[in-house]
């Protein structure tokens, strides 16, 4: 794989880093009762 | 014959721009399709959501407006916030029979694929995003698939869940019809629901039609499923380029999408016992609002002149495919 391959795929991975890091800091806040239950 | 590789050849097309327009068209697209599932709630979800977009999408190409819209995230979210719907609860009521049924579906729908890729019936990439959908994974990991993949993005994704809509809504017109007919028991109408119809709420609902225990069980072979998602998408990706062997061990970690390294996570949280009932419930809603705003992102991207130029021999094939293993599953739930 070339190195430009995986600089691209490395920035792909942390904008997906940072998803997931938003994912969790969601459900802390569930956890904590600070966000109750969502109506769908 | 229209040619039905050039669905999944990547876009040539400059990055689109305007990125606070986008969000204010995602957010317009999103209300309007909750609004419209509010009026009219017989028509899943997801369906106005792909819908709407796809329309938003023709207008902004008519217009010449490019704009970003920001599904990227919304998707990543839903697919972490996925893994605490993982307990280990589920397998028991899930059971061996249960499982090895998933299995088996699982199993002959990839060959079944496979096939129709040698016959050159659909294209190698479409007949594995078919798989995917329908082996069990649903609209998440059709959705999923194309973050990774911009070859898949859009078009392709559109086509792999109005396949897993379509056969969804087969299962729940004819199960109902069949299930008195052929003499089938709760546990094993919920198998056939769970196995054989790819998106959770449609199965579970399929399910709940013959009483409150068989959706109990659909929903259960669901969860089961749904804890291999992770594995199935890191698989279907990794089929796409396959030179494998890097440098640095550190360049491989990137191989595997953020999304599933989060979900895996959460999912070992939720095992572990970090979720009750009602926190469940909450994050169950949070990620079907995210999926939802994903679809409408998918269907933003869809080219509905490619569309349009394939017409419906993809979707036939596909059907023809479910058919098949639906019926043979079927068959094997009436005799044993």
């Amino acid at each position: 794989m070339s190195q430009e391959k995986v600089n691209q795929l490395k920035r792909v991975f942390a904008r997906e880093f940072a998803a997931t890091m938003v994912a969790l800091a969601l459900i802390a806040l569930v956890k904590a009762g600070l966000v109750g239950l969502v109506p769908w | 014959m229209p040619d039905t590789a050039e669905l999944v050849r990547p876009s040539s097309r400059a990055a689109p721009d305007h990125r606070l327009g986008g969000l204010a068209a995602l957010a317009g697209i999103v209300l309007l399709a909750k609004l419209a599932h509010w009026l009219a709630p017989q028509v899943p979800a997801v369906v106005y959501a792909l819908g709407f977009g796809m329309l938003a999408g023709l207008e902004a190409r008519r217009l010449r407006v490019r704009l970003a819209l920001p599904h990227e995230l919304p998707l990543m979210l839903g697919f972490v916030l996925m893994g605490a719907q993982v307990e280990h609860g589920v397998f028991a009521v899930a059971g061996l029979a249960g499982l090895a049924l998933l299995a088996a579906w699982v199993a002959a729908t990839l060959a079944l694929f496979s096939l129709v890729w040698r016959l050159r019936l659909l294209p190698r990439r479409l007949a594995g995003l078919f798989a995917l959908g329908q082996a069990g994974f649903g609209v998440s990991a059709v959705v999923a698939a194309g973050a990774r993949d911009p070859a898949l993005a859009g078009t392709p994704q559109t086509l792999a869940t109005l396949l897993i809509l379509l056969t969804g809504a087969a299962g729940l017109v004819a199960y109902p019809l069949l299930a008195p007919a052929l003499g089938l028991d709760e546990a094993r109408f919920a198998a056939l629901a769970a196995v054989s119809i790819a998106n959770n709420a449609e199965a579970i609902a399929t399910a709940g039609t013959l009483g409150a225990g068989a959706a109990l069980g659909a929903a259960a072979l669901k969860v089961a499923i749904n804890a291999f998602e992770g594995v199935a998408l890191v698989a279907f990706l990794r089929g796409k380029d396959r030179p494998a062997r890097t440098r640095r061990w550190h360049d491989a970690i990137p191989r595997v999408p953020g999304y599933v390294i989060g979900f895996s996570l959460v999912a070992a949280l939720s095992l572990a016992g970090a979720f009750d009932g009602a926190e469940r419930a909450s994050l169950a809603n949070l990620t079907h609002w995210a999926f939802f705003i994903a679809l409408a992102g998918v269907g933003f991207r869809t080219r509905l002149d490619l569309l349009a130029r394939v017409g419906w021999r993809p979707l036939a094939v596909g059907v023809a495919v479910w058919l098949l293993t639906a019926t043979g599953l079927l068959a094997w739930l009436a005799t044993h």
